[in-house]
């Protein structure tokens, strides 16, 4: 992995709250600007400052519309910011070529989403598999972290069937074996749970949080106070900016109560609180 | 916003469907109407056709074959774009639009689809028209078998059979609409495919067929062709069916259980690809092997007939032109009917006025004279070369001299000449395959100069004359003064003139319209079957655009994109071409033992020109792919 020294370097000081913990992820002033050049323009992120430490479970909540997509995108890097950089690991991924890019989104991030993005022609898995089949590691190696991710996610019994014959729990946490097969730095996830049954949500989270313990880093954006309640902190944006900030104490539940206080106050997500299940 | 403006911007919204539906609607319409233009050409339906009514009948049959090819295609393509379009359908349905509507509206719109296809595949058609005319006759070396005009009942015929053919389809596609509930039909976009069985059994059987028919059609004799032909394209037919629909499948599974071999970079991806589109894509490739069998074998046959052709005569002239000058008015031949006597002066004239200095230019004396055969009545003429004129020409040709047929007799009875007679002067026949050139008119010997001199000449028909053998560097290609030539010496004198120049001239005016019509089938189906995987591709292109989005979140590299994307087609564009290529080698194989001659090199040269039609159908529709996948931003 070529290691793309970050020339400008920002003087902006980062504003954090996990104290000592290295940076695993680190946003500084990320903007946003869509719309064309004399056109009307929509800034759907503003300055956005970042930080990510090791080991750290991030839940960034907001509104439709707040910006909390587009956060996601520019740290996924699929997406490039109008101003500020993203930092994985230290390595800044502006003025990657598009293989660097790629081959850095493979090992480097892992990704969770909403409609699993499984593909429908492989089995279990080669779903699962896949970042590895595609950078040529040995087989035997292949089949040792496929055993060891699949014990964790218990989903050893599955490998054969295909995506559509698995419940949607099921094809989430293949999903969750895909982004971590790789090793990445930080998992990103996107409305995990907006897709499955409550069931099937606690689950999933579970297994987010055991992943978690064992000292994943996951970054989740969600509207979903349940499941954000997972989190050990919270970040909240509105209208493309940082709102507020909570973090998590020991109790779960109490965290739970406390982040829908928090979205009332933040206002605007009635709505979103009425759809999400509690 | 109006409902007009809805409908609008959903045509614009799916502006890569309609237009996969409308090319390949066009392109039917532009392939029946180039073929129905060309057999109702008033030059074709009342020009000369070699085999006649066979041929008229062969290719009317082909154009039934080209409709029901359109018919099959557009009902493909208007399936695939109807399904493509379920979710719209459903939320229409959703809307409150009865089932009747909405079969209204799709009839409309295919309706007004096909008006569109017919009027621009016409337009089309005829712009080709020109194109290909051009084309072939730049390849026969024909001003023009056929004008380029436009023909009415063509277009006619075009017009009317697409409209009825479309209707049908309209019916056809409709009546599948309807029958599934809303659900059903706003999901069945995202409906995953069903894992493809095949049967292990039907794989081996289709692989035995094609062997069995492999082996019937290189061991059959020649009496036995006629009879064998029809059960070994039968069974051979069937089995390419079979090894497509079963054989492809069970040899995916095998490599897919491969581990070492599949888990390994884009090789996963292809091959589950590949495995999956198999049996949706079985039927048609299988179609697109058998055709293109076909179409190898035919175009590989007419090849085969133009190039022995071609070869006899450049075994019987070896020289561009050879013409006979006669001493002025000393026999029966020497008085011309019409037109100036040729002499080697204007031939000479003419070469310097091109500026082409001849590879050969010698003459001999030759004598003519009447004789008779031994044992028949009637007298013909008989032309001598004495055998030191014999071997300097031979050797001017570069022939052997030495080489010649087995001697004859000829001698003198009652004053009159007689060929093949029991003793006399011994005489060798010159013949085209031993060794010099021949006038068509009448036999050649050569005679020891001494007998030669030792017939008397007086009171007998008798005609001295020269000889003259012309050939220059670019004769074979009919170029600038091959066409002087041809033109105001040899067809507008009287002369007996012959050579490779004035005979191939001689066969293009009488097989022209039929090496015309040959050409013109054959390029016809080479593009369409090319053509027909590049647009089943474009049916995909949308599934593959979800795909390829997919993967690249994952990080997918574009290079590995660009890699998946070549395996996958060229696998498709492959397949086909490697199954058919070796039927047709087989088959004119088989042609070879029928018409005893070696045709590989022509087989090896036909296979050739298709595969590379097929590598630009590929490169076409990879670069269509990948520009199409490319990421929006």
């Amino acid at each position: 992995m070529p290691a793309a020294p970050n020339s400008s370097t920002n003087p902006r000081v980062i504003h954090s709250s996990t104290g000592g913990a290295p940076a695993v992820l680190e946003a500084a002033g990320l903007t946003k600007v869509y719309g064309a050049a004399g056109g009307s323009t929509h800034t759907a992120l503003d300055t956005f400052d970042l930080r990510v430490g090791q080991g750290e479970f991030l839940g960034v909540m907001g509104p439709s519309g707040s910006g909390k997509s587009t956060l996601l995108n520019l740290l996924a890097t699929i997406d490039t910011p109008t101003a500020g950089s993203v930092r994985v690991g230290g390595v800044d991924p502006a003025g990657m070529s598009a293989k660097q890019l790629a081959l850095f989104r493979r090992r480097q991030l892992g990704f969770v989403f909403q409609e699993f993005n499984l593909l429908d022609t492989l089995t279990v898995r080669e779903n699962i598999l896949l970042p590895l089949v595609l950078d040529k590691v040995k087989l035997p190696e292949m089949n040792q972290r496929l055993k060891a991710v699949t014990e964790r996610l218990g989903i050893g019994e599955l490998l054969e069937r295909r995506p559509f014959e698995i419940s949607g729990g099921q094809q989430q946490r293949v999903a969750i074996a895909r982004a971590i097969i790789p090793g990445p730095a930080v998992v990103l996830a996107d409305e995990l749970t907006g897709n499955l049954d409550s069931k099937s949500a606690l689950d999933v989270m579970n297994t987010l949080q055991g992943l978690n313990d064992d000292g994943v880093t996951v970054v989740m954006v969600t509207h979903d106070p349940f499941a954000a309640s997972f989190c050990k902190r919270i970040v909240f944006i509105k209208d493309g900016a940082r709102f507020s900030e909570m973090t998590r104490g020991a109790n779960r539940q109490t965290f739970f109560q406390q982040v829908l206080d928090s979205l009332s106050i933040m206002g605007g997500a009635k709505d979103d609180l009425q759809a999400a299940r509690a | 916003m109006t409902f007009r403006q809805l409908a609008l911007s959903n045509v614009r919204g799916s502006a890569l469907r309609y237009a996969a539906f409308f090319l390949s609607s066009v392109f039917s319409v532009l392939l029946f109407f180039l073929y129905a233009q060309f057999i109702l050409h008033p030059d074709v339906t009342s020009g000369y056709m070699y085999g006649g009514e066979t041929t008229r009948v062969v290719l009317t049959v082909c154009l039934v074959l080209v409709a029901v090819f359109a018919f099959f295609f557009v009902l493909y393509s208007s399936g695939a774009f109807l399904r493509a379009r379920n979710r719209e359908f459903g939320l229409l349905t959703l809307m409150g639009t009865t089932r009747g509507q909405l079969r209204r509206l799709i009839w409309l719109e295919n309706l007004i689809l096909s008006l569109a296809a017919i009027v621009v595949g016409i337009g089309l058609g005829q712009l080709f028209a020109k194109l290909f005319l051009m084309g072939i006759s730049r390849v026969l070396g024909l001003e023009a078998a056929i004008r380029f005009m436009f023909v009415p009942n063509a277009a006619l015929l075009t017009a009317v059979a697409f409209l009825v053919l479309f209707q049908v389809v309209s019916l056809v596609s409709t009546a599948r609409i309807g029958g599934q509930d809303v659900v059903e039909l706003m999901r069945a976009a995202r409906r995953p495919r069903a894992v493809p069985r095949a049967s292990l059994w039907l794989a081996l059987l289709g692989a035995l067929l094609i062997a069995a028919g492999y082996v019937v059609a290189l061991n059959v004799d020649q009496a036995g062709v006629v009879v064998a032909f029809l059960p070994v394209v039968a069974t051979v037919v069937v089995g390419t069916y079979l090894l497509f629909g079963h054989a492809s499948v069970k040899l995916l599974e095998l490599f897919r259980r491969a581990d070492t071999r599949y888990l390994h970079g884009t090789r996963m991806l292809v091959v589950s690809q590949l495995l999956f589109r198999a049996r949706d894509n079985a039927r048609l490739l299988a179609t697109i092997a058998t055709l293109s069998a076909v179409v190898l074998a035919a175009a590989g046959s007419f090849y085969i007939f133009t190039r022995q052709l071609a070869e006899t005569t450049a075994l019987a002239f070896p020289q561009a032109i050879t013409f006979v000058e006669r001493v002025e008015g000393a026999g029966p031949l020497a008085s011309p009917d019409h037109g100036e006597p040729l002499t080697h002066q204007l031939i000479d004239a003419r070469f310097a006025e091109h500026g082409v200095t001849p590879t050969l230019r010698s003459s001999t004396e030759i004598h003519e004279l009447r004789y008779r055969r031994s044992g028949a009545a009637g007298t013909s003429w008989l032309t001598l070369v004495a055998e030191s004129e014999y071997q300097a020409l031979a050797r001017s040709g570069g022939f052997d001299p030495s080489e010649r047929g087995s001697p004859t007799f000829i001698a003198l009875e009652d004053g009159e000449l007689v060929l093949g007679a029991e003793e006399g002067m011994e005489a060798w026949p010159v013949t085209p395959d031993v060794s010099l050139p021949v006038v068509v008119l009448s036999d050649w010997y050569v005679l020891a100069d001494a007998d030669l001199a030792a017939i008397p000449v007086a009171g007998r028909e008798y005609q001295p004359a020269e000889l003259w053998l012309y050939d220059w560097p670019s004769s074979d290609r009919y170029d600038a003064l091959g066409v002087d030539l041809y033109e105001h010496m040899v067809a507008a004198s009287s002369v007996d003139s012959s050579g490779s120049l004035v005979v191939n001239r001689m066969v293009r005016e009488v097989f022209g319209l039929s090496m015309f019509a040959g050409l013109f089938v054959s390029l016809l189906f080479f593009i369409g079957a090319g053509s027909l995987i590049y647009f089943k591709l474009f049916t995909e292109l949308e599934g593959d655009r979800r795909l390829f989005g997919r993967l690249r979140r994952l990080g997918i590299t574009p290079a590995e994109t660009r890699r998946t994307v070549t395996l996958q087609i060229a696998m498709i564009f492959l397949l086909p071409f490697a199954v058919g290529g070796l039927h047709a080698a087989v088959a004119l194989g088989a042609l070879g033992t029928l018409v005893m001659a070696n045709v590989v090199q022509y087989t090896l040269i036909v296979i050739g020109l298709f595969a590379l039609v097929q590598t630009g159908f590929f490169l076409l529709t990879r670069w269509t792919y990948l520009r199409a996948l490319r990421p929006a931003r």
